[in-house]
């Protein structure tokens, strides 16, 4: 009976998959309303109340941080793609405890929990694409501080490993 | 006929009404009161219809008979609050048989304050479990009233005990408390005119609409109203603070914020006539949204009320009431929102409004003639 479950339960996760659309990213850095939207992004957390409402909210800016990271890195601007995938991280993590708080609340989480392996499965697909085109280390001169070595693979990596669930 | 013979069979039409509506409820619903009602509305169509006809002709034979009371001085005030209020006792029971809103509005508070989640944001149908997905309409749909009504509904929410027909009750008083709260506004406004105010409580949309259906078009226009009655005391300020408050019950009344600014450039029935154009058109523009909805004439009504010698508004009430009641027979006859339902649903709302205006304008023309 378990088995049959996880069956189906890995069924509609590779369906929802197949459906899983990334959003456009937004505006990007550089873009004189790029501060703007962050702060709307910011205040639209205290309109997502309730645990389903945030998770939604957090798996919202998840998505459109990752896709605005996959844009960066295609830039080669790799410091401002690395933030932007920290923040992606972040976001992740917030919308998986949210639904943990929903469960935890008494909500059947069941949906949006294949949503969200979805959403996973989804984005590292992107992480592993990512991480074969781009070089393992960059260094990163700026032009007046010293230079710093990214580490591009080992946060792709983190990224991976933050969306395993 | 006297009063006493009147009110008792108004209340025995009222008790019919209410026992008829419960064939309406849902085959999901947790209560199936009668196999026998449930059989007739779902299976007897042609029957149900013609009832549902005699129902809106009958209440109609009424209104126009107690209105010409009214007229002649043979119905009191007192006597049109005691209809009012019988009607309020007996509707209250009746099962909301015309629309499925309440239960809409039911989901958007048990979102709100059980789920404690924003309405705005998460549809009931992503509660999965929920009992009332089974037999709800529009499970698939975030909230769509501003907030003050959600705000409100947190009364009635409260008060229902999380019980589903307790809830339906609930909803229903609060929004007849408001019903009963919008028809004392009109009696002040119109200085105490029985026939301002039975024009509008006694109207058979209205009564349908509001203590039947539970809609919550009177709350709306509750607020609006207050705003008009501070306006002529001259309270600007609290008056729009009543009309913001309307806005946040439903939107429409956002038409009238230009008027209240600019009130003082008009005369008190001036400015009620303009008010009430102005939510007629928004009334007529309501297909651009969804369709036109019978309850959204309620706010059209409460304005026309108060200015009863406006002959042309007088005559379009009566002809809207009767049209747009009619909007639910091709429902019933078909049992379906497709084919040719909403071909007859259009024609059954504008057919007795344009008969009616050609009668009005005969009339008009003839009197004119007249008077050369």
């Amino acid at each position: 009976m378990k088995m049959r479950f996880k069956k189906i339960s890995n069924l509609l996760v590779t369906f929802s998959l197949l459906i899983y659309v990334l959003p456009y990213p937004g505006l990007m850095p550089g873009n004189r309303f790029y501060r703007l939207e962050q702060i709307a992004d910011r205040v639209g957390q205290f309109w997502a109340f309730g645990s389903f409402s945030r998770h939604k909210y957090e798996l919202n800016l998840a998505d459109k941080k990752l896709v605005e990271a996959k844009i960066l890195f295609e830039y080669q601007q790799y410091p401002l793609a690395l933030q932007a995938l920290e923040s992606s991280n972040q976001h992740f993590q917030k919308a998986k405890a949210y639904l943990e708080r929903a469960s935890k609340e008494g909500k059947d989480i069941s949906q949006k929990m294949i949503n969200l392996k979805a959403a996973a499965e989804k984005h590292k697909e992107v992480l592993e694409t990512l991480k074969k085109d781009l070089p393992e280390e960059f260094l990163w001169q700026p032009e007046k501080k010293p230079a710093e070595k990214l580490r591009i693979h080992q946060f792709l990596e983190e990224a991976i490993k933050i969306r395993t669930l | 006929m006297k009063f006493k013979s009147l009110i008792i069979l108004y209340s025995i039409f009222y008790i019919l009404i209410s026992i008829f509506s419960y064939g309406f409820v849902d085959t999901n619903f947790p209560w199936i009161p009668s196999k026998f009602l449930f059989n007739l509305i779902h299976y007897q169509r042609p029957l149900t219809t013609m009832i549902h006809i005699i129902v809106v002709g009958v209440l109609f034979g009424f209104y126009g008979y107690v209105l010409r009371q009214v007229k002649n001085k043979k119905i009191n005030a007192n006597q049109i609050w005691l209809m009012i209020l019988v009607g309020v006792v007996i509707l209250l029971f009746s099962f909301p048989a015309f629309s499925y809103d309440i239960f809409n509005y039911i989901a958007t508070a048990k979102v709100t304050y059980f789920y404690k989640e924003n309405p705005y944001l998460m549809m009931p149908i992503e509660f999965i479990g929920e009992p009332m997905l089974k037999f709800m309409h529009a499970a698939n749909k975030i909230a769509l009233y501003p907030p003050l009504w959600i705000i409100l509904t947190a009364v009635p929410h409260f008060l229902g005990l999380g019980n589903i027909l307790l809830t339906v009750f609930t909803f229903k008083v609060f929004v007849a408390a408001f019903y009963l709260v919008l028809a004392w506004l009109i009696w002040r406004l119109s200085e105490k005119s029985g026939y301002s105010l039975a024009f509008f409580a006694l109207n058979p949309l209205v009564i349908i609409e509001t203590l039947v259906s539970g809609h919550n078009d009177v709350v709306m226009m509750a607020f609006a109203l207050f705003g008009f009655y501070l306006l002529f005391q001259n309270r600007k300020i609290s008056s729009f603070v009543s009309l913001l408050a309307s806005i946040g019950i439903k939107y429409a009344t956002i038409i009238l914020a230009p008027l209240f600014i600019f009130s003082s450039r008009f005369k008190r029935e001036k400015l009620i006539t303009f008010s009430c154009w102005a939510l007629f058109a928004v009334f007529l523009l309501s297909p651009l949204r969804e369709e036109i909805y019978s309850w959204y004439f309620i706010w059209i009504i409460a304005l026309a009320a108060l200015v009863p010698k406006n002959k042309l508004l007088w005559w379009l009430v009566m002809g809207f009431s009767f049209g747009l009641l009619l909007r639910y027979t091709p429902f019933l006859y078909f049992r379906s929102y497709g084919g040719l339902t909403p071909t007859i649903k259009t024609l059954t709302t504008f057919i007795p409004p344009g008969l009616v205006l050609i009668f009005y304008f005969f009339k008009n023309a003839r009197f004119r003639l007249s008077s050369f």
